[in-house]
């Protein structure tokens, strides 16, 4: 099938046989036509396979497969299962509310306009924890959870807009889109991620 | 001399590549380490030996003219 991971494959096997042609026969760059070659096969194709290469682990990072591989996000992939409406990642997860292979970023990338830059330099650290750093004991969040994140899917959204709880006072929407009342503040949608109890919970089968 | 270094530069991009081939379809943060830190290294070797070679080349004729 062609992927776009596929695709970027063939580009680099495509640049890997020009390079070899230039191990087997280095003198081919002595020619005016040669030197061309030479130029693309050392400079230019390397350098787009080289990118390719980079957005495409860079697009792999946002996959929950991703994200759940290492060790300490282990419990928080579970909560993504756990039977209970009351739980938003798990509600979101298992009801295909986020894109399911995305689940992770799509709710902690940052929509703004360099949020995924920064989510991705976000992930570079946690790559440097995990192999060279300290793990914290306890994980939390670089800022408080932002409204913004959740209202890029919910604003306008029926279930938002006239949602009881929402309109029981008239000042509860505008506080909830300045970001003064949060989402997730107590008496609210308050159970995200709650991995203190992950292995009590009662876990949602996914089907294969 | 430039062919050498030609050559050398061709091996280097080829482990780059490899490198990259190997980790291009695994989603684990590993892989994305050894991309960027092995196959990135090589890559940017290869193409900088390419490069420094074709500016020592071109410097001397440029100073004879």
């Amino acid at each position: 099938m062609l992927t776009p991971a596929n695709l970027v494959a063939l580009f680099v096997i495509l640049a890997a046989a020009m390079a070899a042609v230039i191990v087997i026969k280095p003198a081919i760059a002595a020619t005016s036509a040669g030197k061309i070659f030479a130029f693309a096969a050392l400079l230019v194709i390397p350098a787009l396979a080289g990118w390719a290469g980079l957005t495409a682990h860079v697009e792999k990072s946002k996959e929950t497969e991703f994200c759940l591989s290492c060790h300490v996000m282990t419990p928080y992939g579970r909560s993504l299962h756990v039977d209970d409406r009351g739980h938003i990642p798990a509600v979101h997860y298992q009801n295909h509310l986020v894109p399911h292979d995305r689940a992770c970023f799509t709710c902690h990338t940052t929509y703004t306009m360099f949020g995924d830059y920064n989510a991705k330099l976000h992930g570079l650290r946690h790559i440097y924890i995990q192999y060279i750093g300290t793990m914290p004991q306890h994980i939390k969040l670089y800022s408080p959870y932002n409204n913004r994140e959740c209202l890029h899917c919910h604003e306008g959204a029926r279930s938002f807009e006239e949602g009881a709880m929402h309109n029981v006072d008239p000042a509860t929407l505008p506080a909830i889109r300045s970001n003064k009342l949060s989402c997730i503040s107590s008496g609210c949608h308050e159970t995200v991620h709650d991995v203190a109890n992950a292995n009590k919970q009662t876990l949602w089968k996914e089907p294969k | 001399m430039m062919e050498r270094r030609f050559r050398l530069s061709a091996i280097l991009l080829l482990c780059g590549f490899g490198i990259e081939l190997a980790t291009l379809f695994s989603a684990h943060p590993a892989a994305f380490l050894v991309f960027f830190g092995a196959g990135g290294l090589f890559l940017a070797g290869g193409i900088g030996l390419y490069l420094l070679t074709l500016l020592q080349t071109l410097a001397p004729r440029r100073m004879s003219q």
